[in-house]
């Protein structure tokens, strides 16, 4: 597990790629709830615009984007990313993806329906907000 | 034999000769001789003496001459004396003259004078010759010596002649008278009674000679008579020895033709017949016929079949007639000429009846040289031997006629029967060849019988070799072609009393239709053992062109040939299209044919195979390049069912006609091909049915999966909005209960969508597992944290404990599966209880894991614990109680996924436990994967 311990007071920052925009703000909405400070991609060169110019905490990945796929975004900067410390977190309602997934290095895959406390549980903890 | 002819046979030896009775001259003659030879020898001795004196006396008067004298006087002495073979009245009359001669000269001076010696001498002169020949003789004499005398008185008185010197002072005439006077007187005296004395021994000698020639004829009569009688005796011993010697080798004889000639011989030879005949009546008892008989003249006479009339000709046909013996004499009252001019010196003839009970078989006819050899007692004798001669050629006849049917029968069977049976003597001729073999083989007995098999089989090296080979004791079988047929030989050395071999029996059997049938076996084997390895292949094939190629191959294969085709009837029933073809068909492929035409047409056509033995003298056949070569053709029809499914055509490219064998074969391949055709079509049918059913189950499982997904998306959404909700906002009590409601319901629309996944997924093959080590308490927390808000949240007083017992194990599974599995049956549990507790207990036993989640709910009945894990099946269907019941199913899939079993145990009113045993290495099937970094 690759984490860092945060310190001060600043506010976790979060990368939300969803193309769906019931879900994206509902994760939003429940994560901003949380306290963290969440931006929001709905598709892929939205979320690639903000990870050029933007350190994040966390990024929230989905898979299935209507005809794009976030894998292919995983693949372009996924190392990189965990490199700077960005954990990466994949949301998909498909379970073969998974595979996929670790083999791209993931570790975190979790299957819609989330659960949303689940969610935040394992951003705190990543982020050394909780133990 | 009688005894007269016995007399006759032995007169020369045993009659005294007819002078014999009287006496014999020769006697007295030979005791005159003895008596002349005893004078003789004592007048040799005393006159050798006188003459010794004389000779002295004479020598001392000086008289030489007289010495002379003397010495020839006694050499002719001796000769007389030893002359034996002279006369004996020479000699008597030599010696009487020499004493008469002797007295003369004694009247001489030179020997003494009258009154000496001459008288001694004239006297000596005159009783001899009484005695030697005869008183008459004697007397003569007498009177000689007195007239020699009285001349000399006279002649010495008249001074005539000078008187001897010592008588020459007193002589006169008176005187000189005294002297014959005293001659004559003495001389008559010793005479007469001497002459006597001599007639009365020569009577009493004669007497005594008669009576001992009376004597001796009486005598030799009597041992005649005794030596007669022991003869007979001696015969008829002989005769009953013979008798029973000819019955025991008659006995003997296992031949009626040598137990008869035997029997004639040795009746001859024993009792020393003329000739001897046996005759046999035959089977009419109409002629007795000559069966054996002795010498030359029984040779002629069987040469020429002799035989006698039954009753009627000779004492044979009377014998035969009668059964009574009868003998022939040529003298008495039945006096018989014989007249056969074999058998010239016959005098007399005896025959016999040879009877067997009552009933004549023949007769024994002997013949002798000699009138009257034959009486009754001879009869007797004869007529025992007879009877047993008769038992025993009966006797011997049926022994051979029982031979004779066995043999005919043996006979017929080996004559009958394909074989060749040969026995070879020690030095390789053949001795007997049999068998109806022979003629199959065109070999005539009298060409083999009696030659070496050298010679005889000088062409068939082999059957030589063979015949040497068992002559040298080797005992084998060989199997050879002669003359185009196979035989089947069995050679046995057949081995005498010395270790040698005597024979060599030789048995060949024709087994030439056998061989055939053996051949034909043999191909039909093959045939059907190609049929059966092809049929094997063909059906091997379930596509159309592969199964069709193979079986052009394979028939054409079966039939030696390279050129085939198979055509098929197309589905509408309308033309034969070739659908594969070989060798000079191979460009044939897609040619149509219409009923009737070519071939395949007319098998089409008349549904049974047709043969061509030369497909190019058919007038209306299809031509073509390749056509033009087919010559021997054969189509047999595809009969699938009722219908006919196609043609299988072969063809050879020279006039070799298929075999009524190989079509039965090829019909046989067509009925198993017609059947794998059918195969291979209903095959392609099914095939097409199963991809038509594989895809529209693809598209369901894709359909399901597509639908669930879609469903997901916005239950995701639902769900956790009202999750947000409730999480951050503050409502009143109704619409607290209003949003977890949606929130709940959600939540089960979710469960039941991910089964209908995972069961989607089952069924289209697509739920993998990702096995992994994981730690026991990484599970249970997952498994709390999943299930504990179900206990919060939910109004029923049932609590979840969680046990787990030493060792603590490590658990190779896939995380979110086995979360999957033990949610579900928690969940489960929590269902249908509805107070007490819940208790998920981790232990190990033996090789597993085991998971148990025990209840305290309401049980399950026995008769649906039995479908708990069917699909679409649940125990309750009482009010309040969802599911659509694919949860247990697809527990169970993924714990067999798992190379685990659960099972479960329940009583109705007191809970279930249900157990998932777990393998504590990692199942075989699934790989482990590197531990996710949590």
């Amino acid at each position: 597990m690759s984490h860092r311990e945060r310190e001060g007071t600043s506010p976790v920052r979060i990368l939300l790629m969803e193309d769906e925009d019931d879900q994206r703000r509902l994760y939003a909405r429940a994560l901003a709830q949380a306290g963290f400070d969440v931006e929001q991609a709905a598709t892929l060169q939205e979320a690639r615009d903000f990870l050029a110019n933007h350190h994040f905490d966390v990024f929230i990945c989905d898979i299935r984007m209507g005809n794009e796929r976030g894998t292919d975004l995983l693949r372009e900067r996924g190392q990189e990313l965990m490199c700077q410390g960005t954990e990466i977190i994949v949301l998909s309602a498909q379970e073969q993806y998974r595979a996929l997934c670790e083999e791209l290095g993931i570790d975190f895959f979790l299957t819609k329906p989330v659960s949303l406390a689940g969610l935040t549980t394992l951003i705190k903890r990543l982020t050394g907000q909780e133990q | 034999m009688s005894e007269a002819s016995t007399t006759s046979r032995s007169s020369p030896q045993t009659m005294p000769a007819p002078d014999a009775a009287r006496p014999t001259s020769g006697s007295i003659a030979e005791w005159y001789e003895r008596l002349l030879d005893a004078i003789l020898q004592v007048a040799l001795v005393l006159g050798g003496g006188m003459a010794i004196l004389g000779s002295l006396a004479a020598w001392r008067a000086g008289e030489p001459r007289q010495m002379l004298f003397y010495g020839l006087v006694i050499g002719l002495m001796a000769l007389i004396t030893f002359s034996h073979a002279v006369e004996y009245f020479i000699r008597a009359g030599v010696f009487l003259l020499f004493l008469y001669i002797l007295g003369f000269l004694s009247q001489t001076r030179y020997f003494g004078g009258i009154g000496g010696n001459g008288q001694l001498a004239f006297l000596t002169f005159s009783v001899l010759s009484a005695v030697l020949l005869g008183r008459r003789v004697g007397f003569m004499a007498l009177a000689l010596s007195v007239g020699t005398t009285l001349v000399f008185a006279v002649l010495y008185a008249s001074g005539l002649v000078p008187p001897p010197p010592h008588l020459e002072s007193n002589v006169t005439l008176l005187a000189w008278l005294t002297v014959p006077l005293q001659l004559f007187v003495f001389g008559t005296g010793i005479i007469v009674p001497v002459s006597y004395l001599l007639e009365s021994f020569r009577a009493a000698f004669v007497e005594s000679e008669r009576a001992r020639v009376e004597l001796e004829a009486h005598r030799r009569h009597l041992r005649h008579m005794v030596e007669e009688r022991t003869a007979h005796l001696e015969r008829r011993t002989r005769e009953l020895q013979v008798a029973a010697e000819v019955a025991r080798d008659a006995a003997l004889a296992m031949n009626l033709d040598d137990l008869l000639e035997q029997a004639v011989n040795l009746i001859r030879d024993h009792f020393g017949f003329y000739h001897a005949g046996l005759f046999l009546v035959d089977e009419r008892g109409e002629y007795a016929v000559l069966r054996a008989a002795t010498g030359e003249a029984g040779r002629k006479m069987l040469a020429e079949h002799h035989r006698l009339k039954v009753g009627e000709i000779g004492i044979v046909g009377y014998v035969t007639a009668t059964g009574e013996p009868r003998i022939a004499l040529d003298v008495g009252a039945d006096a018989v000429h014989f007249k056969n001019p074999l058998l010239p010196r016959t005098r007399s003839e005896l025959a016999l009846p040879l009877k067997v009970g009552d009933r004549v078989i023949g007769a024994l006819d002997v013949q002798s040289e000699h009138p009257e050899a034959f009486d009754d007692e001879d009869v007797a004798i004869f007529q025992v031997m007879a009877d047993q001669l008769a038992v025993a050629i009966e006797r011997t006849r049926l022994f051979e006629q029982m031979r004779a049917v066995l043999e005919r029968r043996l006979e017929t069977v080996i004559s009958n029967t394909p074989i060749v049976l040969f026995t070879v003597e020690a030095d390789g001729t053949i001795s007997l060849a049999r068998g109806k073999g022979l003629e199959r083989l065109g070999w005539r007995r009298a060409r083999l019988v009696g030659h070496p098999v050298e010679e005889v089989f000088a062409e068939t090296p082999a059957l030589v070799a063979a015949f040497r080979r068992a002559l040298e004791g080797e005992s084998f079988g060989a199997l050879m072609e002669l003359s185009g047929r196979f035989f089947e030989w069995s050679f046995t050395p057949l081995v005498g009393d010395d270790d040698t071999v005597g024979q060599v029996l030789a048995v060949a059997m024709d087994v030439t239709e056998l061989k055939a049938a053996e051949v034909a076996l043999h191909r039909r084997n093959k045939l059907l053992t190609a049929l059966h390895k092809t049929s094997v292949e063909i059906m091997g094939h379930l596509k159309m062109e592969d199964l069709l190629r193979a079986i052009v191959t394979r028939a054409a294969e079966l039939v030696e040939t390279a050129h085939g085709y198979v055509t098929l009837v197309e589905p509408d029933g309308s033309t034969l299209v070739t659908r594969v073809g070989v060798g000079i068909f191979a460009h044939r492929i897609g040619d149509r044919l219409e009923p009737g035409q070519g071939v395949a047409g007319r098998v089409w056509l008349e549904r049974r195979t047709v043969t061509l033995d030369d497909y190019q003298r058919v007038p209306n056949r299809v031509r073509g390049p390749d056509i033009d070569r087919v010559r021997s053709i054969v189509g047999v029809p595809l009969l699938a069912g009722e219908g006919l499914g196609g043609v299988i055509g072969l063809a050879r490219t020279e006039v070799r006609p298929f075999t009524p064998e190989e079509v039965e074969t090829l019909e046989q391949f067509a009925s198993l091909a017609a059947i794998a055709i059918e195969n291979a079509r209903l095959f392609q049918e099914v095939q097409q049915t199963a991809e038509r059913l594989r895809e529209v189950d693809r598209l369901k499982s894709e359909f399901l999966m597509h639908v669930s997904h879609e469903l997901r998306s916005p239950l995701s959404s639902i769900i956790g909005y009202a999750e947000f909700l409730l999480m951050g906002q503050q409502f009143d009590e109704e619409t607290r209960q209003d949003l977890e409601a949606i929130l709940q319901n959600g939540q089960r629309l979710l469960h039941m969508i991910n089964d209908l996944l995972d069961l989607a997924k089952i069924e289209a093959g697509q739920l993998t597992v990702n096995i992994e080590p994981l730690s026991v308490e990484e599970v249970i927390q997952e498994v709390r944290r999943t299930n504990e808000g179900l206990f919060r949240r939910g109004r029923k007083p049932v609590d979840f404990v969680v046990i787990v017992e030493e060792p603590i194990p490590t658990i190779y599974a896939d995380r979110v599966r086995l979360n999957q599995v033990l949610t579900n049956l928690i969940s489960n549990a929590h269902k249908f209880t509805e107070e007490g507790t819940v208790t998920l207990r981790v232990y190990q036993s033996d090789h597993h894991v085991c998971l148990e989640v025990r209840d305290t709910g309401v049980g399950i009945p026995p008769d649906a614990l039995e479908h708990i894990f069917e699909r679409f099946q649940q125990a309750h269907h009482t009010g309040g109680r969802e599911g659509a019941g694919l949860g247990l199913p697809i527990v169970k899939h993924l714990v067999e996924l798992h190379g685990g079993t659960i099972e479960v145990q329940s009583e109705v009113g007191k809970g279930s436990v249900f157990t998932v045993r777990l393998p504590l290495v990692p199942h075989a099937e699934a790989r482990p994967r590197p531990q996710s970094a949590v």
